[in-house]
């Protein structure tokens, strides 16, 4: 498995107001696979995101990605991994406002091992044509697919996408969609989804439902549609 | 790095906070940088100038003169240079004049403008005196009666502040003024003049052993050492104000804006906590952060340091001459030493450095996520005050105003205190220049007056209290007025 997590578990607060973000969760995802993690607010979904791309730990239990266990790793070795393994694309981007699109792209670029080639990766998102605005000047989908241009450049073996379309409308939603099956498709980067959306699932391998920081369901979808052919 | 060019670009989006930082590390570092510079320059030419122009250790007077080739013999047994002086006064009602005869060994006079009187109608006057009266060489003066021209002005080191009398405490450059005039010119009009003996000690004299023979052989009738010469230890007394002064600006000010700026610094790298987080999450090292915060921080300093040290070597000169305004036309060499310089750069700017490298470091020891959330910081015992009270919303929410964000509340009221400090600084200043430009000397003198006849009225001492308060008064009396007032 590419993605293993067992009896992950995390607690905030304590006594009487603790509250399990995680309640002994165990998961897997095979290689090159999309994944989508669906779940109301405070099910626990963007603690186990966050667990998995190395920006949280859990208080006990284990967690694998691609041979190699994260729990436990500090420092450098953290750092190693988030940089080469793992290209994280946030709810409202985060990009550096003071950047234009181009430069916060360059800014993970540079940093990578293996990057991918900037002037396709714009091309493909179809951002070519903003690459010297600055964010401010962009609108919420075009934002949203610099934030992908972001993560994809350094070429993550894991694409990670927290509430991808929550802030967009149908047409930016489908477009930056569109794009996560391609490069799902041409690099076979595995990709991990959480989101609000049902719809969103179609376009998943497989789908996890969570509730109450536990796994209610995990499933396989054998229907699995195009972004062009799901109603958002 | 890519990363880098926010520098150029965050300065233009914050410039209010760049320019307030860097402004207020120049002002405070200006303000220290003058007053260091005054006081070391004013010193450094007392130094050179009273070594230069040979400078009494004393000033004597006998009942008996000493014999000149007693002045040989002395000079060797205690290691001493003698040489007597001839001078004169003369009054010419409105204007007195102090006329020597040129020594040779000791209290050298220095050209100032001019030359050397070259006929006995010639005659050099002090400087201060022909600043303050616009009298240039080739100009009349009048002495005992008989008119000369003036060859040339003179600074002497024994006479940097123009006193008249000994007792006096206020200068004197309108009504009184020294002169030289040539060998023959004097010992004509004046004869030998008046004497008096003028000392320099060596390393191996015995001052004591030394006045003890002069007192037993010659019967000393006055003595006054340099060291407490006003003429001379004026001069000293005000490099060390001027020096002292820097100090005292150093500890209070420069420290208290950058402890200021710090805090600012932090607030505004704790406001780019999201970013922080993200960048973290992209896989940028904690050290790597820390720099690139880091050099945010080198600007105000580094700026600031730059923009002091190119004003300091503009107002040096000015701001000096204006703390030398009572004395000799001096001309100090007033330079900022390249270590100050360096320092006035260096350290404001390192520790703004230091500042900004703790503070994110602090900040990346948080979890990345509460990073990412903002949440970091935020969660000052402050906030939660009279959580439970039953106490209007309002009063609640001024109080945790201030208590919520302490680091925001000390930042204004140390703003507060700091403007108010220079603010007062700056009228206090004001006020003494106008003081002593409006009343001059004569106030000043009637409020000695004052005060020494209100000291001396006390009521006669009944009770050890009273006993207490009297002797105070009397040692207070004694202290500030040895001679009367």
């Amino acid at each position: 498995m590419f993605i293993e997590v067992k009896d992950a578990k995390k607690q905030y607060g304590s006594g009487e107001a603790a509250v399990y973000a995680l309640d002994g969760v165990n998961y897997s995802l095979e290689k090159g696979k999309i994944c989508v993690i669906l779940g109301p607010s405070g099910s626990g979904k963007s603690t186990l995101l966050n667990m998995i791309g190395g920006m949280d730990s859990p208080d006990s239990g284990e967690i694998t990605v691609d041979g190699q266990k994260i729990t436990g790793l500090r420092g450098k070795a953290l750092t190693a991994y988030r940089k080469q393994s793992v290209g994280f694309v946030f709810q409202f981007y985060n990009l550096i406002p003071d950047l234009t699109v181009e430069e916060n792209v360059q800014v993970v670029s540079e940093i990578a091992e293996h990057p991918l080639d900037m002037d396709e990766i714009l091309r493909a998102l179809d951002i070519e044509k903003y690459r010297y605005r600055f964010p401010r000047e962009l609108s919420g989908g075009q934002q949203q697919r610099v934030a992908i241009a972001r993560a994809m450049v350094k070429n993550p073996k894991l694409l990670l996408c927290d509430e991808l379309t929550g802030a967009l409308d149908t047409k930016s939603s489908r477009s930056v969609l569109r794009f996560i099956e391609t490069i799902n498709r041409q690099y076979g980067t595995t990709t991990l989804i959480i989101t609000h959306n049902e719809s969103i699932a179609l376009l998943a391998d497989t789908v996890v439902r969570i509730r109450d920081g536990r796994i209610a369901s995990v499933s396989e979808n054998t229907e699995k549609m195009t972004a062009d052919e799901i109603e958002l | 790095m890519i990363l880098n060019k926010r520098y150029t670009r965050n300065i233009k989006a914050n410039l209010p906070f760049y320019a307030a930082a860097t402004v207020l590390t120049m002002v405070t570092l200006l303000m220290f940088y003058l007053f260091y510079i005054a006081g070391t320059g004013i010193h450094a030419f007392g130094d050179t100038f009273f070594s230069r122009y040979k400078l009494e250790s004393a000033t004597f007077s006998t009942y008996k003169e000493i014999p000149d080739e007693e002045l040989v013999s002395l000079e060797k047994q205690y290691d001493v240079t003698l040489e007597k002086e001839h001078f004169v006064g003369v009054d010419d009602g409105e204007v007195r004049v102090r006329v020597f005869m040129p020594n040779r060994k000791i209290d050298l006079y220095e050209i100032q403008e001019g030359k050397e009187p070259g006929a006995d109608d010639e005659v050099l006057i002090s400087a201060g005196y022909a600043v303050e009266n616009g009298v240039r060489p080739g100009d009349a003066v009048s002495i005992g009666g008989r008119t000369y021209t003036v060859a040339g002005t003179f600074l002497r080191p024994d006479y940097l502040y123009m006193v008249e009398n000994e007792s006096d405490d206020y200068k004197n450059v309108t009504s009184f003024f020294l002169a030289y005039m040539t060998e023959n010119e004097f010992t004509e009009r004046f004869g030998g003049g008046s004497i008096q003996n003028k000392v320099i000690y060596g390393e191996r004299t015995d001052e004591t052993a030394f006045r003890k023979r002069i007192d037993s052989d010659y019967f000393m009738s006055g003595y006054l050492g340099s060291d407490h010469n006003l003429r001379v230890t004026f001069v000293y007394e005000q490099a060390d104000m001027f020096i002292m002064s820097s100090w005292f600006i150093l500890v209070i000010f420069p420290l208290l804006t950058v402890a200021l700026v710090c805090i600012l610094l932090g607030r505004r790298i704790r406001s780019e906590q999201k970013l922080i987080g993200t960048l973290s999450a992209l896989g940028y090292t904690k050290a790597g952060l820390m720099r690139h915060y880091s050099l945010f921080a080198l600007i105000p300093g580094v700026i600031g340091g730059l923009l002091t040290s190119v004003a300091a070597l503009i107002l040096a000169k000015p701001f000096g001459s204006l703390g030398l305004a009572d004395y000799e036309p001096m001309k100090p060499d007033f330079r900022l030493p390249v270590w100050v310089a360096v320092a006035g750069v260096v350290i404001p700017a390192l520790i703004y450095y230091i500042a900004a490298m703790v503070r994110v470091h602090r900040l990346l020891r948080a979890d990345t996520v509460r990073l990412l959330a903002g949440q970091v910081g935020n969660d000052a015992g402050g906030r939660r005050v009279l959580a439970r009270k039953r106490v209007p919303v309002r009063r609640k929410f001024a109080l945790r105003q201030i208590v919520g964000s302490p680091g925001r509340s000390f930042v204004i009221f140390l703003g507060i205190f700091l403007g108010a400090m220079i603010v007062a600084f700056a009228f206090s200043f004001l006020d003494s220049v106008r003081a002593v430009g409006k009343r001059g000397p004569r106030r000043i003198r009637q409020l000695q007056v004052r005060i020494y006849s209100e000291l001396s009225q006390g009521r006669k001492a009944r009770g050890w209290r009273s006993r207490i308060r009297a002797s105070v008064r009397r040692s207070a009396i004694t202290a500030l007025y040895p001679d009367g007032p």
